[in-house]
This record gives C-alpha cells, sequence and structure tokens, in this order.
C-alpha cells in the first residue's frame, strides 16, 4: 500500500521506470532460481543441455537469455535517466550561453499618479526611445546600451513635459546581471515628486563665481 | 638630542598655531523649515586667484553640515541638491567658529 501511494506521486515515466527495474530484478531472480533448484538433463553426448522445475524445463542458453534480459530491464531505466539528465545540463548550458549574448536589462519601479488618475507618459531619452504609459505602480524593463551609463526619464502629460529624472547605471556590458532603479514617488495630485521645490538663493551671481574659477 | 628636542618644540609650535587659525563651520539646510538631508555643501576659500582649498560634505539627516578645522579666510559656499544649485553665498571664518544656517523658500 506504502509502496503505491508513493508510485501514485511520480510521473508515468518514473513509475514506468521503478516498474522496469523490479520487473528486471524479477526476471533475474526467477532465471537464478530456475538454474540453481532446477534439474539439470542430460543430453546425448551426456553433457547437461537443459534444466528442469517441476514442469517447467528450458535449454540453459534460454536461462541465460532470461538471465540478460532482466539485466537489460535493470540498465535501460538508468541508461534512460542518464541520457536526459545529461540533455537537461546541455539545454541549460545553451540557455546561459544565450543569456550571456543578451544585453543587460534594468528594471525601473516606483509609483505615479496623473491628474484625474489618468496614466502619465515616461520617456525614457535614448536611441531609440522608449516610452511607456503608467499610472500607480511602475514595472519597465528595459534594455540598456552597453555605452550608456547616465538615463534621463521624462514625465509627460498630455502634450507637456512634467518632470524629469536622471539616473545612472551600473554595469550594461551584455552578460551583466539586470539591475533595479527605483524612481522617486510623482503625484500630479498633489503637483509634487518626493524631491522639495527651492527657489534657489544666489547671494553671489554666476558671473562672480566664473570670475572666481568657480562653477 | 637636543636638535631632535628643538625639531618637536617647533612642530609643536607649528601645529598649534595651525589649529589657533582652524575654526568649525556648520549649519542647517531647510527649505520651508524643512530640514534637507543628503545635499551636497561645498566651502571653497578664496585665494588670490579663486579657490584656494575646497572641502565638500552632505547634510546629514536633519539637514545639518559640519567642517571641521577651517582655515580663516573668504569663502563661497554652494549647496546643491540633486544636482541643481540652490544656494551661493559669501561668508568670511574668522579663528572662532560660524553658523551659517540656508533657509530657502
Amino acid at each position: 500500500m506504502f509502496a503505491f501511494l508513493q508510485l501514485s506521486q511520480l510521473s508515468t515515466g518514473a513509475t514506468l521506470g521503478y516498474l522496469c527495474v523490479v520487473a528486471g530484478f524479477l526476471v533475474i531472480v526467477a532465471s537464478v532460481v530456475f538454474v540453481v533448484k532446477g534439474k539439470a538433463v542430460l543430453g546425448e553426448s551426456g553433457a547437461p543441455n537443459a534444466v528442469e522445475w517441476g514442469k517447467i524445463k528450458t535449454s540453459l542458453t534460454s536461462a541465460v537469455a532470461l538471465f540478460v534480459l532482466g539485466a537489460v530491464l535493470i540498465a535501460l531505466p538508468l541508461w534512460l535517466v542518464a541520457t536526459s539528465e545529461e540533455k537537461r545540463q546541455e539545454e541549460e548550458s545553451r540557455f546561459r550561453a544565450e543569456r550571456a549574448r543578451q544585453p543587460a536589462q534594468a528594471l525601473l519601479t516606483g509609483k505615479i499618479n496623473g491628474r484625474g488618475d489618468k496614466d502619465l507618459r515616461l520617456l525614457l531619452v535614448v536611441k531609440p526611445f522608449y516610452d511607456q504609459n503608467y499610472s500607480g505602480d511602475i514595472s519597465w524593463q528595459i534594455p540598456l546600451l552597453a555605452t550608456a551609463k547616465s538615463y534621463a526619464l521624462f514625465y509627460i502629460d498630455g502634450d507637456s513635459i512634467v518632470g524629469q529624472q536622471v539616473f545612472s547605471v551600473g554595469g550594461a556590458e551584455p552578460g551583466s546581471p539586470d539591475q533595479t532603479i527605483p524612481l522617486p514617488p510623482w503625484d500630479l495630485h498633489t503637483h509634487s515628486s518626493s524631491a522639495p521645490k527651492v527657489r534657489p538663493a544666489l547671494e553671489v551671481s554666476d558671473a562672480e563665481l566664473a570670475k572666481l574659477n568657480l562653477r | 638630542m637636543q636638535s631632535s628636542r628643538n625639531l618637536t618644540f617647533v612642530s609643536g609650535l607649528l601645529l598649534a598655531a595651525t589649529l589657533a587659525n582652524a575654526a568649525d563651520l556648520a549649519g542647517r539646510v531647510t527649505v520651508h523649515s524643512t530640514p534637507i538631508p543628503g545635499a551636497l555643501v561645498t566651502a571653497n576659500l578664496l585665494g588670490p586667484r579663486g579657490a584656494a582649498a575646497v572641502s565638500v560634505v552632505r547634510t546629514d539627516s536633519g539637514g545639518v553640515y559640519v567642517f571641521r578645522a577651517l582655515r580663516a579666510g573668504e569663502y563661497i559656499l554652494l549647496v546643491d541638491l540633486n544636482g541643481r544649485r540652490i544656494y551661493q553665498g559669501r561668508i568670511t571664518l574668522t579663528n572662532s567658529a560660524l553658523v551659517k544656517n540656508i533657509a530657502l523658500q
């Protein structure tokens, strides 16, 4: 019962494999028992060429063939498992090699709310441009350019740019790990992002700074 | 032995003189009375030909910046927030500590 319960949790292939191995053992045991317990029947030349056990009588060749059949039944599922494992590893290494050739990706995440719950258009300025419309949670997978370390993301409401966010990425060479870039919250209901609106206080003019070689 | 003692004495005098000319500069950066953490504060000591020495610190979670042991002199103080200049000012640092709060609207 326990064995049956265990078998019922396995796949069809695995179940057949186990049954095959069990059958192989039984066939081997039967052939061995037959040879050991059976009575040798002598041929015309005087050499034993047949084995008789009860009413069953068979040649030695058949008994050996039965033994070999049992061995094959045991070996076959094991060979199939080994072959499939090899194939799986080949597939996996092919997938890894393919993945290493792909450009690295970054996932932009954040939260935005447009006026009147309308979607806000996000414009990422790289060539070619990428753009998506979002309201609420942002989850935007973008391919990174191997040569670009810095990106500017524009928030567009209708035809007007309502915000801009610049972000930098780490390694973007093909095969680099994916990166997640958290964006600051942006809510047009309150007309604010997390960055405070500041009126700069320039007590020293830019021209004066330039004279002092300061920027 | 005597020359070694003299050297130590002179070094001590120089160090004391340097420390005597050094002062701390500190303050708080606020916008609408809210402290601004992470702002980049740059103190440029003015020399005859522009900045003679530059010190940079970031404001802490309370919006406070502190420069330790700055040389006395005239400074241009710059504050940047998220890559944007929000303050440019001039201060004069003497040998005593100075508190310069930057309150923005």
